[in-house]
């Protein structure tokens, strides 16, 4: 499944890259994200992993059950990298990529209103840090599908967001921030 | 690998195979050309016995005086209109959304609906956290987006979260409508494809991805939120549309009198809507935050033509 989900997108970048006519950088570019695909899917299993280990989360539960899961599941994520850095999973290469898909995304007829769309209720350029809680305040700004499809296809346990031009990859059920690509909208 | 290949050839046999069935006419809504009046008193819920009930609520979990208000006239209301069910249209809480959050901007505030058995389907908004998704009274299973079938009538509701419309959602929301044989197909999310607000306002990115599904499909009403307040649209590509985003939080005065999508608006107090659907017809009344009704009518659900 992973495989193929991979290969999909190489094969997306590949026709895109292609209508470019420079074939050398699709196979650049198709590496650097079936490498980016498995370092977010080492996150996921790791999650899945340490999320085994707790007692499950109940699905019509109270809040204070959903609240000490959460909090329990980013200690054991924290305490699992704790030399987690900015840029571990995405690396300097990555970063570029999901700064052209983005671009890309954002260059058709609709780009200024698929912007509009992320920015509107945008929280903004808040501090982050890499394995720590995600602002407790902080609206979820809207990501529109025409820019999802653009990007790399991600498991249950992690999801995209902005806050500001910044890129976020987001534990799910942890809500602890992954790794970030700074100005990855463009101006 | 194995079960790749059958979801695969499963969703190509939905998608391309089964034939969708006919697309309906459009819906027809009789409203209220004004707001109630002593001489054009409003449309009564005609409060059948088996008639489905339900209402329809958004953006309102801020903890204010004003959701607390809301949430005692929607207690108020139901002693007559006993309605078995709350649709939320997302902001379902705003800000900090911590146990007791839950408890301030939630829980109690509605306690008495709770006790009595209502039952509420959230969907979730952008200020809403995704730990909502497991909370026990918002009966989202765990899930972002999913559809359940009304108690009563031939009705299917189906829940979408707009913030991130991933494609796999946009794929499982086409198989549901699909699959749905229901009459009536009633859709519910935070962002408004169509409105008449200046602070937020159509959200066409939202529309050009749903909207022809709904149209497909045969959806006759949509329910969404986001502008705080109250607003029927006139009927699009032969849909009902509703803004019901004043549940709490209210932007007064901030529905453009001039715009052309406005069938009825109310922005200058916070309401709540009531529904009742019996047969191929859906009434409706608009409540505000003191019980008065500040628009109604009936909404004939899309046919074939």
């Amino acid at each position: 499944m992973r495989a193929v989900a991979i290969l999909s997108l190489c094969a997306v970048l590949a026709a895109g890259a292609a209508a470019g006519a420079q074939p050398p950088a699709v196979n650049v570019d198709a590496q650097i994200l079936a490498a980016l695909s498995k370092r977010i899917h080492d996150y996921s299993d790791l999650h899945e992993k340490l999320e085994r280990t707790l007692p499950p989360l109940s699905k019509d539960g109270p809040p204070a059950g959903v609240d000490a899961h959460q909090r329990a599941l980013s200690t054991l994520l924290q305490k699992a990298r704790p030399r987690a850095e900015h840029g571990d999973v995405f690396g300097p290469t990555a970063r570029a990529l999901i700064r052209r898909l983005l671009a890309r995304a954002l260059s058709g007829p609709d780009g200024a209103k698929l912007r509009g769309v992320i920015m509107e209720d945008n929280p903004g350029p808040l501090r982050v840090r890499v394995n720590g809680r995600l602002p407790d305040d902080a609206p979820r700004s809207t990501i529109p599908t025409q820019v999802l499809q653009m990007l790399p296809k991600l498991p249950e346990a992690v999801e995209y967001r902005f806050l500001g031009r910044r890129l976020l990859l987001v534990d799910t059920h942890a809500l602890i921030v992954v790794d970030f690509v700074d100005d990855a909208l463009p101006k | 690998m194995r079960n790749f290949l059958g979801r695969l050839v499963l969703f190509i046999a939905i998608a391309g195979c089964a034939a969708p069935g006919p697309t309906a006419g459009p819906v027809e809504v009789r409203p209220q050309s004004a707001p109630p009046t002593a001489s054009a008193p409003e449309v009564a819920l005609p409060n059948r016995e088996d008639s489905l009930k339900f209402a329809v609520l958004g953006d309102f979990g801020d903890g204010s005086s004003r959701q607390y208000d809301v949430a005692a006239m929607m207690v108020k209301r139901r002693a007559t209109f006993p309605f078995a069910l709350v649709a939320l249209v997302g902001d379902n809480m705003y800000g900090s959304q911590t146990p007791r959050d839950y408890d301030r901007k939630f829980a109690i505030p509605y306690k008495p609906l709770l006790d009595a058995g209502v039952k509420f389907y959230a969907s979730l908004g952008n200020h809403d956290e995704l730990g909502q998704r497991f909370y026990e009274h918002f009966n989202m299973e765990g899930k972002r987006y999913y559809s359940f079938k009304a108690p009563k009538e031939d009705v299917r509701f189906f829940a979408i979260d707009s913030t991130y419309l991933v494609p796999e959602q946009i794929t499982w929301l086409e198989a549901e409508l699909q699959r749905s044989k229901e009459d009536w197909k009633i859709a519910y999310f935070h962002h408004p494809p169509y409105s008449s607000g200046d602070r937020h306002g159509s959200d066409e990115v939202v529309r050009k991805t749903l909207e022809p599904l709904f149209v497909k499909y045969n959806v006759s009403v949509v329910f969404n939120g986001h502008d705080h307040f109250y607003e029927r649209v006139k009927p699009q590509q032969g849909i009902a549309y509703f803004i019901v985003g004043s549940g709490g939080k209210l932007r007064r005065g901030n529905i453009d009198r001039g715009s052309p999508l406005l069938g009825s608006g109310f922005d200058t107090d916070n309401a709540f809507f009531a529904a009742e659907i019996d047969g191929d017809e859906m009434f409706f009344n608009a409540i505000s935050r003191v019980g008065k009704v500040v628009d109604s009518g009936v909404v004939t659900r899309r046919k074939p033509e």
